[in-house]
């Protein structure tokens, strides 16, 4: 690295900054100093993993969960609804099991924000390893309070959080709260205040809506009032791409969360859906139609001409990339049939990866990297299967005289969206990716379809 | 002025279109209560073509216009999707054997005999939509659509429909014949097959 000697420059160094003036003699011994400070960093960030959420036989981590306080009793609801949001959001991931204050040691039932490492007591008769409290209070139109996590088990205090923000936004707090103790105890970023995008006919049509990993602040996103289908992300998840029949074609169009402004993206004559961005944000994935079938065409950011990927008289559908950004899966029924296949876009080789049963749909490529998750027919119902990007395992993971379609990965690739009508009606569900803790996400009039799950919110 | 007469010009148009248009569709409820479901449908669909910037204030005579030429054809539309077309009982869908877009031999007799109406009114302009049921895959079943609407265009052409006159358009699995899900009305779908 060569810098201009008498340029100071920043430097933002695991969240410290640190701005220098380097000039030529100076250079080694900054050096060494960089040195000694990556080994500082690599040293503290070495903490504890308490449970190994990989692990397919993980036990749920027993964590207590006080009542959290207020310092005025009028806000004792706000700090109520913080602790039941957040316990509800460590019980639904399948990750811990919470046991509430009525169940604590009569001395420490009375909650308390602050508590000396001393006073923690005795835990053991209720088998938990942590410890969470927190205290949170209403000023006008701002919410403040913090929270503290302990453990129990080597008594001592593992991490705090101060908060401060507005009022309505309690249940993004609580979340985040959510994600903290996550990160704490398993060194996985928690998924908390990810949201899923799906398609609803509540209204008697379709329109896209946006609601969050455990069901709550559900918000609709489109009102046109024409029939909106397959909401898919941008990789930094400030906007929506959609398909709309508006315009009696379907286009593609986005909307920008933020501002709520609506664009017409893509309108070429016949399919213009279902986009994958790829892991860099910087190029998009797209059916559209080319000699009466749906091929697939990629476009880059700047507008330029989008080039086209597939050829011949197949439909080729549903493009998901690998998270290295170097692979897609997609659906093709060249050989007949639906089946899923991948591309390599350095040797330009297309694999077919399914061969069993005539109807493989909707493929997803994990953030992990290590399934394919995809949608099967087995003797008349759609299940939901898993297959490794070679091809060399599959495994199914719902079983019933239902349908269960269109799978999508949360971003840490933990847990599956996906479309349900166990109940009768269709509606979203989510599950773990071992198949346990399938839970539906949400109850209302009408019917629910086409899940697509948001990346983590920064 | 130039815009008043190229206004009154393009309604001229439409009224020769009125008289000239017959042909549409099978309603989609007629065909629910008349036929045993079926699993799979293709709907043929006459379109008038609208400009709706430039003629929106006129279209309501154009409506009455039609009504009175020939009482067979109805004026529809889909709500929220740009576009009127008109719609006739004489003009029979064409079903598709689960996800499968080739003509069957009753689907091509189907055809010929909607070739017969369609060539009576040789300036409509044909829509072709493409449907399929609710099972599958979202994205799938619309590009299965797209090929079956294609299908059946190619089809037409070979009976010497000019592709000028055609158009196809993919509703995938928006709009299914039956949208009934409870398993009586799956097990109707079966049995067709």
């Amino acid at each position: 690295m060569v810098y201009d000697s008498h340029t100071p420059r920043r430097y933002d160094y695991g969240g410290v900054t640190i701005i220098t003036k380097i000039t030529n003699c100076k250079k080694l011994l900054i050096l060494a100093f960089f040195l000694f400070l990556s080994l500082f960093y690599a040293s503290i960030s070495e903490t504890k993993i308490y449970l190994n959420i990989y692990n397919p036989n993980l036990v749920p981590f027993p964590i207590a969960v006080a009542d959290f306080t207020s310092p005025r009793r009028i806000n004792g609801d706000i700090a109520n609804n913080i602790q039941q949001v957040l316990s509800n959001d460590l019980n639904i991931s399948g990750l811990f099991r919470v046991v509430r204050s009525k169940d604590f040691p009569v001395k420490m039932q009375k909650g308390s924000s602050l508590i000396e490492l001393q006073e923690l007591g005795n835990w053991d008769d209720l088998g938990v390893d942590a410890l969470l409290t927190g205290s949170f209070s209403v000023s006008g139109d701002l919410l403040a309070g913090a929270f503290q996590l302990y453990d129990l088990v080597e008594k001592k205090y593992l991490r705090g959080m101060r908060y401060e923000g507005k009022k309505q936004d309690w249940r993004h707090i609580a979340h985040r709260i959510a994600n903290e103790v996550v990160k704490q105890i398993t060194g996985s970023s928690g998924i908390f205040d990810t949201r899923i995008a799906f398609v609803s006919n509540r209204t008697g049509n379709k329109e896209i809506y946006l609601i969050d990993f455990d069901g709550g602040n559900f918000r609709q996103i489109t009102h046109n009032g024409s029939i909106n289908i397959l909401p898919r992300w941008n990789t930094e998840g400030n906007k929506l791409f959609f398909t709309s029949f508006m315009k009696r074609n379907p286009d593609l169009y986005a909307i920008d969360l933020s501002t709520k402004k609506n664009y017409r993206i893509s309108s070429q004559e016949g399919i213009n859906a279902s986009p994958a961005w790829s892991p860099d944000g910087e190029k998009m994935i797209l059916m559209q139609k080319h000699n009466d079938r749906s091929h697939l065409f990629l476009m880059r950011l700047g507008g330029k001409k989008p080039v086209q990927l597939t050829w011949g008289p197949a439909n080729y559908t549903s493009p998901s990339w690998s998270p290295d950004g170097k692979q897609i899966t997609f659906v093709s029924d060249q050989s007949g049939t639906p089946q899923v296949y991948t591309m390599d876009f350095g040797s330009k080789e297309m694999r077919r990866l399914t061969y069993e049963g005539s109807y493989n749909v909707s493929p997803v490529w994990s953030p992990k990297n290590d399934w394919i998750a995809f949608c099967s027919r087995v003797e008349g119902f759609f299940e939901i299967f898993f297959i490794t990007p070679d091809g060399s395992h599959m495994r199914q993971l719902t079983f019933s005289a239902f349908n269960n379609e269109e799978p999508s990965w949360s971003p840490d690739g933990r847990y599956l969206a996906f479309t349900s009508n166990r109940e009768g009606k269709s509606f979203i569900y989510i599950m773990n990716v071992n198949g346990n803790y399938q839970r539906k996400l949400t109850i209302f009039e009408g019917e629910a379809m086409n899940p697509s799950w948001g990346p983590y919110v920064n | 002025m130039l815009k008043k007469s190229l206004l009154k010009n393009f309604l001229l148009l439409l009224l020769l279109f009125g008289l000239l248009i017959g042909c549409a569709h099978q309603g989609k409820t007629k065909s629910e209560q008349t036929e045993p479901p079926q699993r799979e449908e293709e709907k043929i669909i006459e379109e008038v073509k609208l400009e709706p910037q430039r003629i929106e204030p006129e279209i309501p005579q154009v409506e009455i216009t039609e009504t009175e030429i020939e009482p067979n054809f109805v004026q529809a539309n889909y709500p929220g999707i740009e576009g009127k077309f008109l719609e006739s009982s004489m003009l029979k869908d064409v079903h598709f054997a689960l996800d499968q877009a080739d003509l069957s031999p009753q689907a091509r007799q189907t055809l010929t005999e909607n070739v017969k109406l369609l060539n009576k009114f040789p300036k409509a302009k044909i829509q072709i939509e493409g449907h399929c049921d609710e099972r599958g895959s979202t994205d799938y079943n619309l590009a299965l659509g797209e090929k079956r609407a294609a299908s059946v265009k190619n089809y037409l052409t070979s009976l010497d429909i000019s592709l000028t006159r055609l158009s196809t358009i993919s509703y995938g699995e928006e709009m299914p014949l039956n949208t009934s899900h409870n398993e009586e009305a799956w097990k109707k779908i079966d049995a067709v097959i």
